[in-house]
This record gives C-alpha cells, sequence and structure tokens, in this order.
C-alpha cells in the first residue's frame, strides 16, 4: 500500500511540479517504480528550498484557493498553497476527529487561542468544530490575563456549557496562562474547561500538571504541521509517538547525512504527504526539522502495529539541538516554580560543554540549586546552568509561539 | 451439610461477591479492553437484551442439558478470551481460556462435584469480571443499565415469586458445565447466587465509576454488597427460604442511583472523557431556558456602572468589573454553582 501510495504522489510530483520534474530526472528515478526503498535515494527537501521556490512546488493542475503561513518560530515564516478540495477534505478529516477524540458536541464551546496568523489551524478548527455542532469562539492570542477572564466569564446560552469547555492553544501559550493563573489566583473551578488541546510545540508532563492544577482540566497533545497536513501523529498510552499510515508516509533521518537513522538514535521526521489528500503544493521528503528518537519495531502498546517514534524531542538547529534536548529542558524549566512561563532560554557553548541559560523571577542560590539538582536527575547533559533577572542579559532565547501576542483595545485601557 | 456450614458458606459467598466486584473496577480501572466491532451499546440492544432474558430461560428448559452447556461453552471462551487478551497477549489468551474451558468439562464430568464446583466458579467469576467491563468499555451508559434494572426488577419478581420460571432453569443447568451461576454448597438447597445477579451487582458499579466517578463507583458497589448481605442476614434468620429475587431488590437501588448521580452530576461522562479522566461534569452543565428567564427577573443591586453581576438562582452572590472576574467572586464568596452574568446599567 505504501508503495502505491508512493508512486502515485511520485507521479503527480514529477509531472506537474516543476521543482520534482527536474529533481527525478536528475536523480536518475523513475516515479513509477518508486518504492520505500528507492525513495531513500531522493534527496531531501528543506524549508529554505520551499520558502526559496515555492511556486515550483504547486501542481499544474491545481487550483490554489488559500496561502497558509506557519508562525515560523523557527526563522522565517513557510508558506504552503492549498486548494479549495483539501481544505474540505482536511476540514472532514478534523471533524471526524473533533467528534471521536476532543468527544465534541452540539452543547460544547471551544475556544480557538491561537495565532490569528495560523491561517490553516484557524480556518479548519472553526470548519470541524461548527461540523460537529458544537459552538467556536475565536479569542486569538490576547494578553493571558484577557483570555483567563474570557473562558471564565458565564456564557449564558440556552442548551450550552455554561462556560467555555474546550480550548485549543499553542503550548507555550498554554504556559503563559497557567503563569497568569498561578499568579492571579485563579482556580480550576473558576473555568468549566473539560479539555484543553495544544499543538505546535513540546508539551511536557510538569506543564500538563501545573495546568490541571490551575485550570482543572486535562491537557493533550499531538502532531500535526501546515506542510505535511493533514498527515500528523498521535501519542499512545505509553508515551510512543504513532503516526497514521493513511496519509503521508515519514521516515527519520540523520539530519546531516540524510541517511536512515538506526533503531535507538536520534533523527529528523522527514515526509511525504500522499496525493489525493493533498494536491496543490506537493512535497517528497520534506524535512520537518523535528527531531525524534527511532524505536524499535517491537512495542506492546495499544498502537503497536503503527509505526513509532519517540515524543518530539526538539527542533533540529546544529549539533547542540542534538545533544541538548528542547524536551528535556523544558521538563526541568516548567517544574521549577521560579522560571517563569512560557520559559526563557538559550543553550550555548558546544556539544560537551553547554551552558543553560535561564531567566528567572529572582536569581537566587536556592533557585539555582533546586535547577542544578533535578538536571542532574534529568541527565540533561549541560556543564553549566546561568540564571538572569532581566531577559535584556541573557542570550538569544529560543522563540516561541506566545511572543506572537495580539493586542486588544482592553489592553490600551479604552 | 449442616445449617450452621450452609450460614457459613452463605457469608463466604458474600466475601466472594465483593471480592468479585472490586477485582471488576480494578480491572475497569487498570485495563483497557479491546474494542469489539459492534458500535456502542443504544436503547434497541437493551431491548434486545431484555427480550433474550425473558425468552432463553424457556428455550433452556426446553433443549437438551448438553446442548445448553455447548451454549454456554461458547459464551465463557469469548468471555474469557476477552477478558484475559489485554493481559496475556496474542496466542496465550486463547490457549489460557481454552484450558480453562476444558478444565470446567472435565471437572464436572470425570472430576469430583467440589472439584467441579471450584473450577465453574472460577470460571463464572473471569467471565462476570469480563462480561461486564465489555459492556462497559464498549460505551454502555450508566442510564442503559438503570433502564435494564428497573426491567429485571420485574421479572425477577415474575419468574422467582410468581412463576417456577426461575427453579426450572435452576434445575436445567445445576450440574451441567458451565452452569452460569455461582455455587458453593452440594445437596438440595446450595448457597448459590446467578449469573444475572453477579453481573449487574457488577456492571453498575463500573458503569457508575465510569459516568459518575470514582465515589458513584464505590457507592455502587458498596449497596450492592448491602443487598447481597441482607439477603445472607433474611436467610440465617429464616426469613427466607429458597431462590429469592435479589434483583428486585437491587435494581430499583440502581435505577434511584442513577438519576441521584445523574442529578447531581448533570450528565454522564463518556468513556472518552473517563479515560482522559475528565472531571465528572457540574450540576446545571448545559443551560436552559428557565435558568436564563429567572436571572432576568433578578432586580441588580446598585452598583457603579460597567460592573458585572453574578447571579445564582435568585441570588446576588458577586460584583466585579468584569463577567469573569464576576464568576470568580461569587466562587469566593461560596457559590458553588456556575452563576449567570448581567452587566449593571445606567438607567
Amino acid at each position: 500500500m505504501t508503495n502505491r501510495a508512493l508512486r502515485v504522489t511520485a507521479r503527480a510530483a514529477a509531472t506537474d511540479t516543476a521543482y520534482y520534474g527536474e529533481l527525478f530526472s536528475r536523480a536518475g528515478l523513475d516515479p513509477g517504480d518508486l518504492t520505500v526503498e528507492s525513495l531513500k535515494r531522493l534527496p531531501v527537501t528543506t524549508k529554505p528550498t520551499l520558502r526559496g521556490r515555492l511556486g515550483a512546488f504547486v501542481s499544474s493542475k491545481a487550483h490554489p484557493a488559500l496561502l497558509a503561513t506557519t508562525t515560523g518560530t523557527t526563522g522565517m515564516p513557510t508558506s504552503v498553497w492549498f486548494s479549495h478540495r483539501e481544505l474540505r477534505i482536511f476540514s472532514a478529516l478534523s471533524t471526524i476527529a473533533a467528534v471521536t477524540t476532543l468527544g465534541l458536541r452540539g452543547r460544547h464551546v471551544l475556544a480557538y487561542a491561537g495565532c490569528s496568523r495560523a491561517t490553516l489551524a484557524l480556518t479548519i478548527s472553526k470548519e470541524s468544530v461548527t461540523r460537529s455542532g458544537a459552538s467556536f469562539v475565536q479569542l486569538g492570542m490576547i494578553d493571558p490575563d484577557i483570555c483567563l477572564e474570557r473562558l471564565a466569564a458565564p456564557l449564558g446560552l440556552r442548551g450550552k456549557r455554561p462556560q467555555i469547555s474546550h480550548v485549543t492553544a499553542p503550548t507555550s501559550y498554554l504556559a503563559a496562562l497557567v503563569h497568569a493563573a498561578e499568579t492571579n489566583g485563579w482556580q480550576g473551578g473558576d473555568f468549566g474547561l473539560e479539555h484543553i488541546e495544544v499543538a505546535g510545540e513540546i508539551l511536557t508532563d510538569a506543564l500538563k500538571a501545573r495546568a490541571r492544577a490551575t485550570l482543572g482540566a486535562e491537557v493533550t497533545d499531538g502532531y500535526l504541521g501546515t506542510e505535511t497536513a493533514p498527515a500528523g501523529a498521535a501519542y499512545c498510552e505509553e508515551g510512543h509517538l504513532h503516526f497514521g499510515r493513511e496519509f503521508a508516509h515519514f521516515e527519520v533521518v540523520d539530519p546531516f547525512t540524510f541517511a536512515e537513522t538506526a533503531s535507538g538514535e536520534i533523527g529528523m521526521l522527514v515526509a511525504t504527504p500522499y496525493v489525493p489528500y493533498r494536491d496543490c503544493t506537493i512535497l517528497l521528503r520534506y524535512a520537518t526539522g523535528d527531531l525524534v528518537r527511532r524505536l524499535g519495531p517491537a512495542l506492546s502498546c495499544a498502537q503497536g502495529h503503527l509505526p513509532a517514534t519517540s515524543p518530539i524531542l526538539g527542533r533540529f538547529s546544529g549539533p547542540l539541538s542534538l545533544r541538548v534536548h528542547s524536551r528535556q529542558v523544558l521538563e526541568l524549566l516548567e517544574s521549577e516554580p521560579d522560571v517563569p512561563l512560557p520559559a526563557r532560554y538559550s543553550v550555548t557553548g558546544d556539544a560537551d560543554r553547554a551552558v543553560l541559560h535561564v531567566l528567572v523571577k529572582k536569581d537566587t542560590a536556592l533557585t539555582l540549586s533546586r535547577l542544578e539538582e533535578r538536571a542532574q536527575k534529568l541527565g540533561l547533559p549541560v556543564s553549566r546552568i546561568r540564571l538572569y533577572g532581566d531577559r535584556d542579559d541573557m542570550p538569544p532565547t529560543v522563540p516561541v509561539r506566545a511572543d506572537l501576542r495580539e493586542e486588544t483595545f482592553e489592553m490600551k485601557g479604552c | 451439610m449442616s445449617s450452621e456450614s450452609a450460614y457459613l458458606f452463605s457469608y463466604v459467598l458474600l466475601g466472594c461477591e465483593s471480592l468479585l466486584v472490586a477485582i471488576a473496577l480494578v480491572y475497569h480501572a487498570k485495563v483497557r479492553m479491546p474494542r469489539p466491532a459492534i458500535g456502542v451499546y443504544n436503547r434497541a440492544d437493551i431491548l434486545i437484551m431484555s427480550l433474550l432474558v425473558v425468552v432463553m430461560p424457556v428455550i433452556y428448559v426446553a433443549i437438551s442439558g448438553a446442548i445448553v452447556s455447548a451454549f454456554f461453552c461458547l459464551i465463557c471462551y469469548a468471555a474469557l478470551q476477552v477478558t484475559i487478551a489485554p493481559l496475556a497477549r496474542g496466542r496465550a489468551s486463547w490457549l489460557i481460556a481454552a484450558g480453562l474451558c476444558a478444565a470446567d468439562l472435565v471437572a464436572t464430568e470425570w472430576g469430583g462435584p467440589h472439584q467441579a464446583l471450584l473450577v465453574n466458579d472460577v470460571v463464572i467469576g473471569i467471565a462476570v469480571v469480563g462480561a461486564a467491563n465489555l459492556w462497559v468499555q464498549s460505551g454502555m451508559r450508566s442510564a442503559h443499565i438503570a433502564w435494564f434494572a428497573g426491567f429485571l426488577a420485574v421479572y425477577d419478581f415474575v419468574a422467582t415469586s410468581v412463576t417456577s420460571s426461575t427453579d426450572d432453569f435452576i434445575a436445567r443447568v445445576s450440574g451441567i458445565p458451565f452452569s452460569p451461576e455461582w455455587v458453593f454448597t452440594l445437596g438440595p438447597n446450595p448457597v448459590a447466587i446467578g449469573l444475572g445477579d453477579l453481573l449487574l451487582l457488577s456492571v453498575f458499579p463500573l458503569a457508575a465509576h465510569r459516568s459518575f466517578g470514582a465515589v458513584a463507583g464505590i457507592v455502587a458497589m458498596a449497596i450492592g454488597t448491602a443487598v447481597v448481605a441482607a439477603d445472607t442476614v433474611a436467610y440465617h434468620y429464616g426469613v427466607l427460604h429458597g431462590a429469592a429475587p435479589v434483583l428486585t431488590v437491587l435494581g430499583p437501588l440502581v435505577v434511584v442511583q442513577h438519576h441521584l448521580w445523574r442529578r447531581a452530576r448533570g450528565r454522564e461522562r463518556t468513556t472518552g472523557e473517563w479515560r482522559r479522566n475528565a472531571v465528572p461534569v457540574a450540576a446545571g452543565a448545559v443551560l436552559a431556558d428557565h435558568d436564563i428567564r429567572s436571572t432576568d427577573a433578578v432586580p441588580l443591586p446598585d452598583g457603579p456602572t460597567g460592573f458585572w453581576v453574578a447571579i445564582d438562582g435568585t441570588r446576588v452572590v458577586g460584583v466585579a468589573p468584569t463577567p469573569g472576574a464576576a464568576r470568580r467572586k461569587a466562587r469566593e464568596n461560596g457559590c458553588t454553582a456556575v452563576p449567570q452574568v448581567r452587566e449593571i446599567t445606567a438607567t
């Protein structure tokens, strides 16, 4: 099935896009004979290549309808064209997920607290929520204090939950909400939240626990990207990230050589979303930049029959990112009450002498010793932790989606 | 067997019943069963189950014991396999289930009477844990079980106390392999409890746990055990003789529990919400017209224009500059329900 789906996708890419027509000729590959093995000989498509030649990836047979742009936390935003047909397919699939996985029904009200410029997520979320019969509230990524106030506000709507029941937000913005709730004395009982779904960034166990305590709801996440939609992955009860076979072929490759990674090794996720679910911007072996550890084939979990990796460990940004994983750093920082959320940090030095720079509420010896002790327990390979009370004194920190804050008139006191 | 021994065994049965329900609850909390390809239970399934409860005992009495045994063997095998499957993956679950069925058959046909009782009680116990969990994990709701329990309360009274249907059925299945009952003593009036009683005693605590939370599950288990205990004490002191309709007492208690929890929690949790450990929803979970109209009738207090008032029923329970802050103020003032909010406007 995988070989057949790959051939259909490769044929469409080779005949209908300028980029892959040329690439197949140069690689000496016949798209009609492509297999999982021979696909590995095709060069990966990187983000800069897609950004620089977007038109060359758009099918000559497609009718582009929507230019969706990523939030660009890794640098320049990447754009992808989608057709009407693709948007309809994504909405249908997302509606099924909303009803079956989130359990959305007519009585629920979901608030979208993501960046309004994350076009695809916003469009599909609104479509799927309203198709499920639930109601949709577009909050945007506003000041966390105002967002908490809106989440707590009774709705007074007949046939609906008394308050907003579900929230979709980027993970770092959830961290900002948790921080604001903890700082200003909000309690779980102030909200009517049943479920919080986060996406786009790493969700740690520490943040889950703090969100459960302050906002009163369980938090779940999955793996989905604008460029690779509708393909994604979901976490099983044992914490493996499982990739369905229907919508894309995923590989784990060495981020330097792009060779296949062995079991137990860390590599970068490379995705080939299948035609016909994708018919506008066609991508083969797209390098997502997301780092995972490849798992062995024998898994005992309920989804053990599906390909799986470790949870997302971080983003590839050079040799240091392979050694010091964002997940470990965030697990450390988000469990420390003296670190304001979302955690601001940077990692400098080299793989053997990495230094972790952290913004804290107050730079004290006690905070440092707690962080050092826990870093040791977590096995975080840093030689030193440096604390800062002022962000301006720090090396540039890792950008987060919560930085894409939207202003409201309330903030200006109008 | 002396009457003192029979009394002793009736208390052993009570202990075993409590243990069985506790095991079913632990299994429910810890084990995720493979989902059968039968969809989610609905009212039509409950209607069909009710019809089968009436019809099947009549058919069992009319056909030979061997056919009844073969039928129960198939049911037991399926129940055992599906119970063991999440704990012993692959072929092991099939082999263990087959081994247990073979042991029941051999013990009944060729073993001593005590071995036969022991093996059959183990097989039936595992099957009850599996069947109750399968029903609840496949989406059978507390409301479905309440309907079913209400029906069984009437049926059990008619079948046990008005007609000889239960006695005829017990006479047909006693001593055959896979007999659908727990029997603890030999003789003409054994200490025993039927499979139907065990299933309802086990399945409602699971559904209550899933739908309304752990407290509801434990309360349901305690009430079920109390019914069996009352039955046991009644036998001990000679108030009851022969077969007693346990479900006639338990059924209404299940219905009452369901309605009280439904009123307290607002609605049932789905299996998905339970798996995500979502908290049971608060009272008044979905607003009705009268909730909104009653709030509109409440006169607002004097206060700064633009402030928001939180109203619970007809009481003002908080005032604050924003609707969310008014809701929070209501909570700080001890209001546990979600209040309505209105803005103070210049008149």
